[in-house]
């Protein structure tokens, strides 16, 4: 019961955060948006594909990932650190007070994407899978559980919002950038091409093109097992990690 | 007298430095311990340790009849924790940070509302219950930090510098409200820098420093360490034709201070000799305008003590 009030009352503090709330609601919408625009200018619309389409999966994709940043600020943002602070001296577990970070933004980002994925498709026309669009909303749920255990393991690790934002951009750029999310960095050469086979994004980008375009499930899910595994993973490295005091 | 408290030989090291050396003492049912120590001290440690976030190395310590190493969820429950920094939301309303934080120890319904209310009545923040914090003084927020710590009525507050760069008022306010506490029977371990609020509201007094005890006791008792001497002072019209020599030959003088136009004499007080002062100074030709004697305070007390002074 406690740790279902802290939840909500975090949820709450992501959703009074005006910045945070556009990150995971707006931006998706505006960064589809533009690189839809800007590419179909560029290089022309035709096709089975349109670059909305292109452009629809990856930046959710994108956005659903850097959800770790929102699940660091939830966890140790200046105006909230403070309060947070207190719950520790209070009658819970150690468990609940970095759980409670990570499942408030992980319900955001559940809410969020699910909605936006259902405006993409049935308001402004988008692939994301057509009659399968409920498994492309359960790979970016997961895809979101994974970004939020990332974040808060950082937060965990470094115990404070700064340092951990700062170290997460190296392993979150290396996964989005070697998982294809902005062009197919498999082209620059075999290496490369063997370097996007360690990031999760490129799987996950992989697993939702083959559902949304050939109706393939062959590695749905062994890329949901993966990132279920390393979520758990991340949350074990947090109970082991996380010491009340350090916090304080 | 029940005991609240009982701390024995706690221990607590970071790397190899000894924060907290093997000290003992115990906590009255009803009073208020001052904890008093320069930076540096232990009293942080042991206040951490006291409020369950920080485990010691060794030492036992009994919390209202529960062992600290067992019943770390019990005692939270029934205490109540005032941190140095300001542990609140800023931006929701002073009730909702204190209904959310009461709400953490199982209190709902009418009995929430009421104690929510009551808090927030003690600390004088009623009135501002609507309003969200970032728009408080640093006086308000730190009477909203303690309303958030006795919300749900503990039976033990540990407060740890609870008015720490504060206006006088709010000073005032909140020690007020520490008195009011103290006399629905709470017992307060309260720490600080400021002497005079460890006078003012302290039944007992611990100083420690360099992790241990080194004094504990009430005021009075602390002040009897250090009171075998009398300082003496004599304003006088002119002091050009003193020397402190004539001064150290009387029985009993210790120490001759000779400032602008003060004369400070620190006398053993089994040495009553003042009239051989008196006699010394009017026979160089000097007036006394005025004179007096200061007794010892509790920061003559602790400067003797530690040879710090608590704000060092």
């Amino acid at each position: 019961m406690k740790f279902i009030k802290i939840v909500t009352f975090d949820f709450m503090n992501i959703v009074r955060n005006p910045m945070l709330l556009i990150v995971n609601t707006l931006f998706p919408l505006i960064l589809i948006g533009v690189m839809g625009f800007v590419m179909s200018s560029v290089f022309g619309g035709e096709g089975s594909m349109s670059f909305y389409d292109y452009y629809g999966i990856k930046m959710i994709i994108f956005t659903a990932l850097l959800i770790a940043m929102t699940a660091s600020n939830t966890f140790m943002e200046e105006k909230v650190k403070a309060g947070n602070t207190r719950i520790i001296y209070a009658p819970v577990s150690k468990t609940s007070i970095y759980l409670s970070k990570l499942i408030s933004t992980y319900i955001l980002g559940t809410i969020s994407y699910s909605i936006l994925i259902f405006i993409l498709q049935y308001l402004f026309h988008l692939n994301f899978g057509g009659r399968n669009i409920l498994y492309i909303i359960l790979l970016i749920n997961i895809l979101c559980l994974f970004g939020c255990s990332l974040g808060t393991l950082f937060c965990c690790f470094f115990k404070c919002e700064e340092g951990a934002n700062s170290t997460m951009q190296i392993p979150l750029f290396f996964f989005l950038f070697f998982g294809g999310v902005i062009f197919g960095v498999h082209r620059l050469g075999k290496f490369v091409a063997a370097l996007t086979n360690l990031s999760p994004i490129k799987w996950v980008n992989e697993c939702a093109i083959r559902i949304m375009y050939d109706n393939d499930f062959s590695i749905y899910r062994p890329v949901l097992a993966f990132l279920l595994i390393a979520s758990i993973i991340c949350i074990i490295a947090c109970q082991i990690i996380f010491k009340p005091e350090e916090y304080v | 007298m029940n005991t609240v408290v009982t701390v024995k030989n706690l221990e607590k090291s970071y790397n190899t430095k000894k924060a907290v050396d093997k000290i003992n003492f115990i906590v009255n049912a009803g009073e208020i311990l001052g904890l008093l120590g320069p930076n540096g001290a232990g009293k942080s440690t042991t206040i951490n340790i006291l409020s369950t976030i920080l485990s010691p190395d060794n030492g036992e310590i009994t919390i209202l009849g529960h062992d600290l190493k067992k019943d770390i969820n019990l005692i939270k429950q029934e205490i109540g924790i005032v941190p140095q920094d300001i542990a609140i939301y800023e931006e929701i309303s002073t009730e909702k940070n204190v209904r959310f934080f009461a709400s953490l120890y199982n209190l709902k319904g009418d009995q929430l509302n009421n104690q929510v209310k009551e808090a927030l009545e003690l600390v004088g923040l009623y009135d501002k219950r609507y309003d969200k914090p970032k728009t408080f003084s640093g006086g308000m927020k730190r009477r909203l930090n303690i309303a958030c710590a006795i919300a749900h009525k503990p039976k033990l507050i540990i407060m740890d510098e609870p008015t720490v760069g504060i206006d006088p008022q709010s000073r005032n306010h909140i020690l007020e409200s520490i008195k009011i506490l103290k006399k629905s029977g709470i017992t307060i371990i309260y720490s600080t820098h400021y002497m005079e609020e460890v006078e003012e509201i302290s039944d007992r007094i611990i100083i420690m420093n360099e992790g241990k005890i080194i004094a504990e006791g009430t005021k009075e008792e602390l002040k009897q360490k250090v009171n075998d001497e009398t300082t003496y002072y004599f304003n006088l019209d002119n002091l050009n034709n003193l020397n402190d020599k004539q001064f150290y030959k009387i029985d009993g003088v210790t120490k001759v201070k000779i400032l602008k136009n003060t004369l400070e004499i620190t006398m053993e007080n089994s040495k009553d000799n003042i009239n051989e002062i008196i006699s010394v100074i009017t026979s160089n030709n000097c007036r006394i305008e005025n004179m007096g004697s200061k007794k010892a305070s509790l920061e003559t007390v602790f400067l003797e003590l530690t040879g710090r002074n608590l704000r060092d």
